[in-house]
């Protein structure tokens, strides 16, 4: 899948458009009906692909799942998931797909009188059945990657070097993507 | 809304139990659960029962309000409590060895569920056996059962009516008005021909009231009812047949015996509908009364009905042809059949003839003709049909005679010079254009000017060549035309031109049209075929009524030619085309005027003229009166365009300039004026043309040349200084509503009222004239400021410097055009999280969109959560901004209809938390 309008940084053009913008509107559109569609490991390997090597922006996987026949206005965020002001959270029942709990960004908004960007710290994705055997799919993504591995109980990581990705922590429960820091890009 | 008495048309339609098709069919009676029905032993036919009798199930689908009953969906039987005040329905259900009961008020319900089953123990139920089909009056809130009955079952006689009041359905004294939109089956009357599209008097009910007295005494009544004038007010005795009835009617007040039923309209006209839903549509026509058998009392009344319709007229004549022509509409086609035994004696009948005919169609030459307000035109249709219809009476031999006789009668009836034929048809404008057109074929193509040798075409149809200079010698005209039409993408294009010369011939040459050129500029296709069709220098004139063959009639002509068909439905398939194809363009949304620069004179604007000339010529201190209104109420638009006669009189005749930018927007301006008039189907466009080149017209430059150019006017005292002023408003007004669909949403504030920063109010004041976009970003936190302009008229690419703190600000900018925010102005506030975007136009006033919508009861502020909203809301926004590119970038030319669409979804999104200013000086 070609996912380049996820690096893309758009103009600033008022009363008109940026044609890149559009030509790359094409592909937003194909990937988001791929994430509504695709099988949930599929998702996650999009997910890896598209942070392992660049750092991509993440407004586009916080609505990628979203169903736009709901309220665009979201209901009060739940009190036992510890969001902070600017992280993003979409539930099940606001999303077309139905395997998916809920999905976290956990975001830190930069001062302005520095870079004044939003930065992804982490993407959590909660399955509403559990899932097994996703070790497979993590090494598959990860393949041109050095990794190491490590499992506790019920957790496994896979600590990413030199990229974008510091460590993916998964479950039969959840799916989570931490972001190293070293490797943030401004996007506006 | 009163209620309808339909009901009661239906009652006394003698002939309610006469059709002989339905010998078999059951009728259906409707029964009232009521106090009465149970003191009567629910006996259902029993004299006191309400009843409603129908020969068809009542009507219930549909929420349109005009349907009397719901009906309800149970099979369960029905039980009652009753007591001394009402009576209240219930349904019974047994299941389980448990009884419940469900209330008629729950079994209402759309979403009825167990729970609404209960036991009510504390009840006694009356049980009633009468069936379980139920519907609810939604008026009366009354149950009713419905049941069948054989008609032979009930019927004692046809030569009365056997009354009862309760037989009505539950009607009682009062107004109830006629409902005669829904109406179908007119045989045999006026009405039947123009059905088709509905007529209203207006929106007042008033005219459909009728008020009703109903009798209590149960009797034998005559069907036909005697006809009372009472101050000024038709009234409708229907009264019993004293020698069918065991009791003695009593007098009423009046002196005369007691009626059983009373209606009293008020207007005439509700009358004369009257008649037509409960007699003519039921094939009872006045002109029954010669049959042997009709006793007096049919007689008296349809005399008198006749009485009433010939006063009508008469009284119209002196009003206007308006009245007369809704009066027309409600009266059947024998009336005006002539030399009627029953007019005979009549003193009236000067109004119930072909005459009368003939001066109300030379009444309605007078007037502007057109569907906006009374349907002139399709009455009009009518009249033609009637006249038609009544020569059948007249004693022709064959139908020859009696359709040369309309077409002479056509040829030589003069109106302002001009023949009745050719009035008419530049009169007629909507769809009847085509109909009128088929109108004259239907009678040409039965007639002896189907002959090319009929004596009238020998010194009116000739061919000549023309050479440069001269034409030269006539010689007889061909009967065979090689005419050829194609439509290609909407657009007609043909090899011959049509243009009426001043005797009303028509004049073939071939064609010059720049059709073909604007087809092929657009779709670089035209393909030769048609340009290669006709070449040389020749012209045709044939009389109106020549016959042309045409070996190939195409099916792709604007109006469907016929073989052989007069030079006149040529001539109107060419004219059809040529507005169809000014249509056509506009709804390709480029600019017509641009591209039709070889059509715009003002001698196109025929339609716009004669109604300048409806107004009557302005003579010396003469100032107009009459005022008609050319457009109101635009379909689907929130606005409306007025503008009078008098104002587009003046404006056609301001000439001289048309090579100046202002001739070029007065030409604009009518020539949408024009296209209104024409209502063809493009309201949007036509009202966004219409307004913009107002707009243009009360620019500085232009308005002082009108003004200037009207001064003239006034000092050859054509017009005043007051007419001066109201035409100039007129244009104004237009101009003032020429609203953009984003400027009627913004809320008009006082500029002494908005309280953005002086950094921000500066640039705005500093850069209204500018020619190009200059923007400024302005943020009130932090203080960041940045300003920019790329020198284009309309854009802003903004450094990728800026970007980094465009969030959280104010940004500014000036539309040298004005208006109101872009679409494009609400994506970037959106997708950039603005706190308010704004722009100034060259008035200095502003406008402004900002985050936030303030609910004052409460000082309640909600606006836009962009940390938790701000992406989603983003992806709603993409998908309109990829759907708005996609529709430009498939579309030709002007793409307003689409960005308002688009415009409106964005504004509906966000309305509830942002607050849309328009800062004017008041």
């Amino acid at each position: 899948m070609n996912l380049e309008f996820l690096y893309y940084q758009r103009k600033l053009i008022l009363d008109g458009f940026d044609p890149k913008e559009f030509e790359l509107g094409n592909l937003r559109i194909t990937f988001n009906e791929f994430m509504q569609s695709a099988s949930l490991s599929d998702v996650i390997k999009v997910i890896i692909n598209a942070y392992k090597e660049q750092y991509a922006q993440h407004k586009f996987f916080a609505v990628c799942f979203y169903d736009e026949d709901t309220n665009w206005e979201s209901p009060k965020y739940p009190d036992n998931l510890g969001l902070r002001t600017n992280d993003f959270y979409l539930q099940k029942n606001r999303m077309t797909r139905t395997d998916i709990e809920y999905l976290i960004l956990r975001i830190l908004k930069d001062d302005y009188t520095k870079t004044n960007a939003r930065y992804l710290e982490e993407l959590e994705l909660v399955f509403a059945k559990p899932m097994y055997n996703l070790e497979t799919t993590i090494r598959e993504s990860l393949i041109g990657m050095e990794f190491t591995e490590e499992s506790t109980m019920n957790v496994k990581i896979f600590t990413v070097n030199d990229s974008p990705i510091d460590e993916i922590k998964i479950s039969n429960e959840k799916f989570i993507l931490k972001i190293n820091r070293d490797k943030w890009k401004a996007y506006y | 809304m009163k209620e309808e008495a339909n009901i009661l048309t239906r009652y006394l339609n003698p002939r309610r139990f006469k059709n002989s098709d339905d010998n078999y069919r059951e009728i259906y009676h409707l029964i009232r659960i009521d106090h009465d029905f149970l003191e009567n032993e629910q006996d259902p036919n029993s004299e006191n029962v309400t009843k409603e009798i129908k020969n068809s199930l009542p009507a219930t689908y549909g929420d349109n309000g005009l349907n009397a009953y719901k009906r309800i969906n149970t099979n369960l039987p029905l039980v009652v409590t009753h007591n001394s005040t009402s009576v209240k329905c219930f349904f019974k259900r047994e299941e389980n060895d448990s009884t419940t009961y469900l209330s008629l008020e729950n079994a209402l319900l759309d979403n009825t569920n167990e729970s609404h089953y209960l036991p009510y123990t504390n009840l006694t139920f009356i049980p009633i056996n009468l069936g379980a089909s139920y519907y609810y009056h939604i008026k009366q809130e009354q149950l009713y059962i419905l049941i069948s009955v054989f008609p032979e079952a009930i019927i004692i006689g046809q030569k009365f009516l056997d009354y009862n009041p309760k037989h009505l359905g539950g009607l009682t004294d009062g107004d109830y008005t006629l409902n005669y939109k829904d109406s179908f089956g007119f045989t045999n009357s006026f009405m039947d021909k123009i059905i088709s599209t509905p007529f209203y008097w207006g929106h007042d009910d008033k005219y459909r009231t009728v008020n009703v007295t109903l009798n209590n005494q149960i009797g034998k009544v005559h069907w036909f009812p005697k006809i009372r004038k009472e101050s000024g007010k038709v009234v409708l005795y229907y009264e019993y047949d004293n020698a069918r009835n065991d009791f003695n009617v009593p007098m009423a007040e009046n002196g005369f015996l007691e009626a059983a039923i009373r209606l009293e309209f008020n207007y005439t006209r509700g009358f004369l509908a009257f008649m037509v839903l409960t007699y003519f549509i039921n094939n009872i026509s006045p002109l029954d009364v010669l049959e042997e058998d009709v006793g007096f009392r049919r007689s008296d009344f349809f005399k008198k009905y006749i009485e009433i319709v010939a006063e009508s007229l008469q009284n119209s004549v002196f009003t206007t042809i308006y009245d007369t022509i809704s009066t027309l509409y409600y009266v059947p086609d024998e009336f005006f059949v002539q030399k009627q035994a029953l007019f005979s004696n009549n003193s009236y009948s000067e109004f119930l003839g072909e005459d009368f005919l003939w001066s109300a169609i030379k009444r309605v030459l007078r007037i502007p003709l057109s569907n906006f307000g009374p349907n002139v035109e399709d009455i009009t249709m009518g009249l033609f049909e009637t006249l038609l219809f009544i020569q059948d009476y007249k004693g022709y031999k064959n139908h020859k005679d009696k359709n040369d006789y309309i077409l002479n009668e056509l040829l030589t009836r003069k109106y302002n010079h001009e023949s009745y034929l050719i009035a008419f048809y530049n009169r007629m404008h909507t769809y009847n254009f085509v109909n009128y057109n088929y109108f004259i074929y239907k009678i040409w193509r039965n007639s002896s000017y189907v002959n090319p040798e009929h004596p009238i075409f020998k010194n009116t149809s000739y061919f000549t060549k023309l050479t440069d200079l001269k034409e030269e010698e006539k010689k007889k005209a061909p009967i065979m035309l090689t005419y050829k039409s194609n439509k290609l993408l909407g657009f007609y294009t043909s090899n011959i031109d049509a243009e009426f010369n001043d005797d009303e011939n028509i004049a073939f040459t071939p064609d010059e049209s720049s059709w073909d050129e604007i087809y092929d500029f657009f779709f670089n296709d035209n393909g030769n075929f048609i340009k290669s069709w006709v070449e040389g220098n020749w012209k045709i004139t044939y009389h109106p009524l020549h016959p042309i063959y045409l070996p190939n009639p195409t099916e792709e002509s604007a109006i469907r030619v016929q073989k052989i068909s007069p030079a006149l439905l040529i001539k109107a398939s060419e004219d059809k085309a040529f507005w169809s194809n000014v249509g056509t363009a506009v709804s390709y949304t480029f600019d017509v005027l641009t591209t039709l620069s070889g059509f715009t004179n003002l001698a196109k604007f025929r339609h716009l003229g004669r109604i300048a000339d409806a107004a009557g010529y302005i003579k010396n201190g003469v100032r107009l009166k009459n005022t008609f209104y050319v457009y109101k109420a635009a379909k689907g638009t929130l606005a409306t365009i007025e503008i009078s006669s008098g104002t587009i009189n003046i404006l056609l005749r301001i000439t001289g300039l048309e090579d100046t930018p202002f001739g070029q927007a007065l030409t604009n301006f009518l020539f949408w004026m024009e296209m209104l008039t024409l209502s063809v189907d493009l309201y949007d466009a036509i009202e966004e043309g219409l307004r913009g080149s107002a707009k243009v017209l009360t620019e500085v430059n232009n308005s002082e040349i009108l003004s200037k150019k009207l001064d003239e006017f006034i000092e050859a005292k054509l017009i005043d200084e007051s007419d001066k002023a109201r035409i100039v408003d007129e244009i104004k007004e237009i101009a003032e509503s020429a609203s953009d669909y984003s400027t009627i949403l913004a809320t008009k504030v006082d500029i002494s009222r908005d309280i953005a920063p002086k950094t921000i109010k500066g640039f705005e004041q500093s850069k209204k004239l500018e020619k190009f976009e200059h923007g400024l970003a302005f943020n009130l936190k932090t203080k960041y400021k940045a300003e920019h302009t790329s020198n284009l008229p309309n854009e802003i690419k903004w450094p990728d410097s800026i970007i980094k703190n465009i969030e959280g600000c104010i940004v500014t900018h000036n539309h040298p055009k004005g208006g109101g925010l872009s679409i494009e102005d609400l994506f970037f506030f959106i997708s950039n999280r603005l706190v308010e975007i704004r722009a100034v136009g060259p008035d200095g006033s502003v406008f402004s969109l900002r985050n936030g919508k303030i609910y004052d009861s409460v000082n309640d502020v909600r606006a836009l959560d962009y940390a938790n909203n701000g992406d989603v809301l983003d992806q709603k926004v993409f998908t309109l901004w990829m759907q708005y590119k996609a529709y430009l970038k498939t579309s030709v030319g002007d793409t307003t209809r689409i960005e308002k669409r688009i415009f409106n979804q964005l504004f509906d999104l966000i309305k509830d938390r942002v607050t849309y200013t328009h800062y004017i000086n008041k």
